[in-house]
């Protein structure tokens, strides 16, 4: 076989390697879109309740997210210690119980709190960012609770094995995997009323600043 | 043979073009300093200092635990070009689990911190001038932590 003919079938079998990747890119992208179109109508909700249950190296954390309005109440609970964050609308309140204290911050600066959020565009700001990570994401159809959803993995660059099961229909997050780390996540819609934003009597906790 | 490499070439400017045009297009959402001059002294105090400069600033803040390996609390900065990115922080109680990334998405800086005294970490050395994204997260029930992100 003549040299050139040699190059010509590696040029081939490059630009079809190439074409195969570019293809694969687009797929994977046009669903990630997808997914973060869905879930746009689910960000913009004002009322609604969000459990995760949480396995970390084999301690369960239950963590309950209430939103009504501009008010919500985060409730975390952990082997015996509880946190319990209000907001009214006005200012946030932390209560920590614990079982040696019960402590509470009032105007406390909480950050991190888990709304329904668009995860991709967590990590891609723009499609350019979406596209360059969906090159190396996986993204496979999996069905998770009788629910139709796509598992996600491996959509940033750090390395960290983190799988998300989205809901194909909705685009929100059903379950996650990470190191060590399992959260089984459910979602309530337009059922959450005002008697769980009545926050735990003051005087029983101290007061912290 | 000829149209086989221009092909190839095309493809390859193409993808530069692109690659360009994103680069460019990158919104920039950091706050504008709002701590102007600072730096870390070496008993961990904050001390003025001229060639230093905030980007970021939080105190007693309270970050809460992350229900899932996929959540943290970003905070996007843009130092200057050729600065070196530094954070100061104090963490009262709880874990931070602490990444950095420059605009190319990879990862600058990754490490955990406990309740500990002051420190002073490197993010990035001779940022490009875009904009780095910093992630936080923590799986206690909260973090409490002061913290302020700085070049120089």
């Amino acid at each position: 076989m003549s040299k050139k003919k040699i190059i010509r079938i590696a040029l081939i079998a490059i630009l079809l390697i190439i074409v195969i990747l570019i293809l694969c890119t687009f797929r994977k992208f046009i669903i990630i879109k997808r997914l973060q179109e869905n879930v746009k109508e689910y960000t913009t909700r004002t009322n609604y309740h969000i459990k995760y249950i949480r396995e970390l190296n084999g301690e369960i954390t239950t963590f309950n997210y209430y939103k009504k309005d501009n008010k919500m109440a985060y409730f975390i609970e952990s082997n015996g210690t509880k946190s319990l964050m209000y907001n009214n609308g006005e200012r946030t309140d932390l209560f920590i119980e614990t079982p040696e204290a019960k402590t509470v911050e009032l105007n406390a600066n909480i950050l991190g709190i888990p709304e329904i959020k668009d995860y991709f565009a967590e990590n891609a700001e723009n499609d350019w960012e979406t596209f360059i990570l969906s090159i190396k994401a996986k993204v496979k159809k999996n069905d998770y609770n009788n629910q139709k959803c796509y598992m996600v993995k491996n959509f940033s660059f750090d390395f960290e094995k983190s799988e998300m099961y989205v809901e194909k229909d909705t685009g929100l997050m059903l379950k996650s995997l990470g190191k060590n780390c399992i959260t089984d996540i459910e979602y309530e819609f337009d059922n959450v009323d005002d008697s769980i934003f009545v926050e735990p009597d003051i005087s029983q906790y101290t007061l912290q600043n | 043979m000829k149209k086989f490499v221009s092909l190839l070439c095309s493809i390859a400017m193409l993808f530069t073009i692109c690659t360009s045009a994103s680069a460019t297009n990158v919104e920039t959402t950091s706050e504008p300093a709002n701590v102007a001059v600072m730096s870390v002294n070496d008993d961990g105090g904050i001390a003025p200092q001229a060639e230093s400069k905030g980007l970021y600033y939080v105190e007693d803040a309270n970050l809460s635990a992350s229900p899932t390996s996929n959540d943290w609390y970003t905070i996007k900065v843009t130092p200057d070009k050729g600065a070196t990115l530094r954070m100061w922080l104090k963490l009262d109680y709880g874990t931070l689990k602490i990444k950095a990334y420059s605009p190319w998405l990879m990862l600058t800086y990754n490490d955990s911190w406990s309740s500990s005294p002051t420190s002073d970490i490197i993010l990035a050395t001779k940022c490009t001038g875009d904009t780095y994204t910093i992630k936080l997260q923590t799986f206690d029930l909260v973090a409490h932590y002061s913290m302020l992100i700085y070049q120089n």
